[in-house]
């Protein structure tokens, strides 16, 4: 309480009377000063506005403080309280300060009084009364606000939220009783969420029904803030018919009710509807404390049916992560920890999934893929990121095990993550150790009676045995040559088989294709010789390329073979090569027939022949472009097949090229 | 000039012996297993020993090994016959000290002419 500058020394140099009275006169302070008799020596303007409505336009020319005193009472919110608590002042001549005066209209004052003593004899006394209405009313709201704030942060759900804050509001506010309702699911009813009997001591009465009726669209008040979200205050309940509840609420005495939209952010979510006996001077200040709360409500309903939304959306994300067939797992970029893992990943490792949240990935890992530092060699990392690669895994237990690997960045709100989708290859790889020895097997079981009807039909022709008739000899030229299409057979599909697991070993160095060429044809000539047909070599000498010579031979012997099968007799089939930057492409020129464009890309595929015929005719196993085309593809090249100008076709293929050695330039 | 055939297949044995002693023109011995091929290669010393790969028993890399440590038969050449192609297992067969690995099945005069390139001209 401010009463230093008011302090009453008289001051003989200054305090001349003409200045204290404007002193006293500009002060915002309603002050009133009276003399030991109560009668008024000074009453300020402040004073005056301050009780206005009672003292009139003439305020300042009453004479008596018992006529001022008794002109105001009324204003209070308890009159004869205030006369009484007045009349003890005075009497006691004791200072007091900051008395609250609560007015009937709601506002409330504070009031100081100072008695004045000259030389210790009582002279006078000041009163000041300061309006604290809106020190008052702020200090309530934030009380109220933060005790709502309190409640939300605490509350678990909607409908614990909804308890909360009309208990808050109830018990600081004063109300009775309250409801809170919530606009259902289809928009059609106000649903009944939480009520409150929580008012201030010995107001608080229980309104039967309110928690258990829905509210449809229609007439009523409760009903209008729902419907224009506006707060609708009822001073009067009972001239207010259609107010909700309003006979139940006569019969508790309740008087006046008051219904407050609560807001989201697109739509009203529901009205809170309190009943009580609160005067109509209160509205403005409740009206504006309940809408401030029913904002803060409507936000935590907002963000509490996203966040709902959002754990809906996340359990169901973890039930999809739960019942993927393959391992999952989220690993934080910059730290390389994990984030998270599904059970099937878990399982694989040997971990509970919980375990392996917050490890450093390169626990799933062996050493061989870590760095000094021992964590995962970054490059290794960047280079799987958006592919699928194959890695080894490490178990809890040491065990180490292959996977399969598909990397991608994702950019979390929390970060960039690396997601994983694992696939364990143990079974896969499994598998191909299984097939590759039934081919082995197969194989080795083919060739050996195979061997005995070889060397059986050879031993036959030759005529070693005696002497066969034309007859017999043609008969064991067919079978002769059928088993060793059938050895042919066996030996491409060996062949294939590696090619595709990956076991055809390459021997790579740099090679001359022209001797590669020559072999090539040489191992042609007598089929080529039969049919007058020329095989011409056009290969540059200096023309280098990195691969494995005989295999490239196997290449070009069967295109070789597949252009003197299908090229007229008497014609030439030609071999050239180009070095096109950094690869070196080999073409075969025939005369044949041609390859129809929708065979183009069958013709590379295993067991597919241009038509179906052609295996038959030609004698062909219809393996040999697959395999050419697989060993070629084991050369980091392309194969295909183009028109020939003039007719005929030209089988391609690429290798990666080599620049010419000395020797061959010279 | 005579041959060791060791081979456990009746059928393949016969072909062998015929290419070699119609075509060939050389003398042949046979044995059906491992064991009995090291006996009659100790006690016959053949010019050159066809030996197959896989057999039950005592097999061809084992056959081999015995024939090498044993300074009666340390110097004749054996040529390997087998069914499996892969390129690495004739490089392994051949890295044992094979004189030459021939593979299954075989066209008879072929086989001839390289059991004959691979005899020992000193003889």
């Amino acid at each position: 309480m401010a009463t230093s500058g008011l302090s009453w020394e008289p001051d003989p140099r200054a305090a001349t009377e003409e200045r204290s009275r404007r002193l006293i006169e500009n002060l915002a302070d309603a002050l009133l000063l009276e003399d030991e008799r109560r009668r008024i020596l000074i009453a300020n303007q402040s004073f005056a506005d301050m009780f206005s409505p009672r003292l009139g336009a003439r305020a300042l020319d009453v004479v008596d403080g018992l006529e001022i005193t008794e002109r105001i009472r009324d204003l209070f919110a308890d009159p004869a309280e205030m006369a009484a608590r007045t009349e003890a002042i005075v009497a006691g001549r004791v200072p007091v300060t900051a008395e609250p005066l609560p007015l009937a209209d709601g506002r409330v004052l504070e009031r100081d009084y100072i008695p004045v003593f000259v030389e210790q004899l009582y002279c006078g006394h000041v009163w000041r009364y300061t309006d604290v209405t809106a020190r008052v009313r702020d200090r309530r709201r934030l009380a109220v606000v933060s005790a709502v704030s309190e409640a939300l942060m605490s509350s678990e759900h909607e409908a614990d939220a909804h308890r909360r804050v009309l208990d808050s509001l109830c018990s600081t506010l004063g109300w009775p009783c309250a409801t809170a309702y919530v606009v259902s699911d289809d928009g059609l009813t106000l649903e009944p969420v939480a009520s409150t009997s929580k008012g201030t001591a010995g107001t608080a009465c229980h309104l039967p029904g309110t928690e258990m009726v829905d509210l449809v669209h229609g007439q009523g008040s409760a009903r209008q803030a729902w419907r224009t979200g506006e707060t609708q205050w009822v001073a009067s309940i009972e001239q207010h018919a259609s107010c909700e509840f309003g006979r139940e609420a006569m019969e508790l005495g309740l008087t006046t009710a008051m219904f407050v939209p609560v807001r989201g952010s697109h739509s009203v979510l529901g009205v809170l509807a309190f009943y009580g006996r609160l005067s109509q001077a209160q509205e403005s200040d409740l009206v504006t404390l309940s809408e401030t709360v029913a904002s803060q409500l409507g936000q935590f309903i907002d963000r509490s049916r996203a966040e709902t939304q959002v754990r809906t959306s996340e359990s169901r994300t973890r039930l999809v992560m739960e019942h993927m067939l393959e391992g999952l797992i989220l690993v934080r970029e910059g730290t390389c920890r994990i984030t998270e893992v599904n059970s099937v990943t878990a399982k694989l490792f040997g971990y509970e999934a919980i375990e392996m949240v917050g490890m450093p990935v390169s626990a799933l890992v062996p050493d061989s893929y870590l760095g000094p530092d021992g964590g995962l060699v970054p490059r290794m990392v960047t280079r799987a990121i958006g592919t699928t690669t194959e890695w080894l895994g490490k178990r809890r237990n040491g065990y180490v095990f292959p996977v399969e690997l598909q990397l991608n960045l994702v950019d979390a709100p929390d970060g960039r993550l690396l997601a994983g989708f694992i696939r364990d290859l143990t079974d896969r790889d499994a598998v191909d150790v299984v097939k590759k020895q039934l081919v082995s097997t197969v194989s080795h079981e083919l060739r050996t009676p195979l061997t005995s009807i070889r060397g059986s039909l050879g031993l036959l022709a030759t005529g070693v045995l005696g002497e066969l008739t034309p007859e017999a000899t043609r008969i064991v030229n067919i079978a002769e040559r059928n088993v060793i299409r059938l050895v042919a057979l066996i030996n491409d599909i060996l062949d294939l088989e590696r090619a595709g697991s990956g076991g055809m070993t390459m021997a790579m160095s740099n090679t001359l294709l022209k001797p590669v060429i020559d072999r090539a044809i040489e191992s042609v000539g007598s089929t080529a010789q039969a049919q007058q047909i020329s095989v011409l070599n056009h290969v540059a000498a200096e023309v280098c390329v990195l691969g494995d010579a005989s295999r490239l031979v196997q290449v070009v012997v069967n295109l070789l073979s597949n252009a003197v099968k299908f090229s007229p007799g008497g014609a030439e089939v030609e071999v050239s090569a180009d070095v096109t930057g950094p690869v070196v492409r080999v073409e075969v020129l025939d005369r044949g027939p041609g390859v129809a464009r929708e065979y183009r890309d069958v013709i590379f595929e295993p067991f597919r022949q241009a038509e179906a015929t052609d295996s038959r005719q030609k004698g062909g196993t219809g393996l040999g472009l697959a395999i050419c085309r697989a060993i070629v593809q084991q050369h980091e090249g392309h194969m295909g097949v183009d028109d020939r100008e003039g007719g005929g076709s030209v089988f391609w293929f690429t290798v990666p090229a080599r620049p010419a050695p000395q020797e061959a330039t010279a | 000039m005579t041959a060791l055939v060791i081979d456990d297949d009746d059928d393949i044995r016969l072909v062998v012996k015929m290419s070699l002693r119609l075509i060939g023109g050389l003398d042949v011995i046979e044995a059906s297993s491992g064991q009995e091929g090291v006996g009659l290669a100790v006690r016959v010393r053949p010019d050159i020993i066809m030996l197959d790969v896989m057999m039950p028993g005592m097999d061809g890399p084992t056959v081999l090994h015995q024939l090498y440590n044993n300074p009666l038969t340390s110097g004749i050449p054996v040529v390997f016959l087998t069914a499996k192609t892969m390129p690495g297992e004739l490089g392994r067969l051949k890295d044992l000290g094979a004189a030459g690995v021939l593979t299954k099945p075989f066209d008879p005069m072929q086989l001839a002419a390289d059991v004959q390139a691979l005899l020992p001209t000193s003889h």
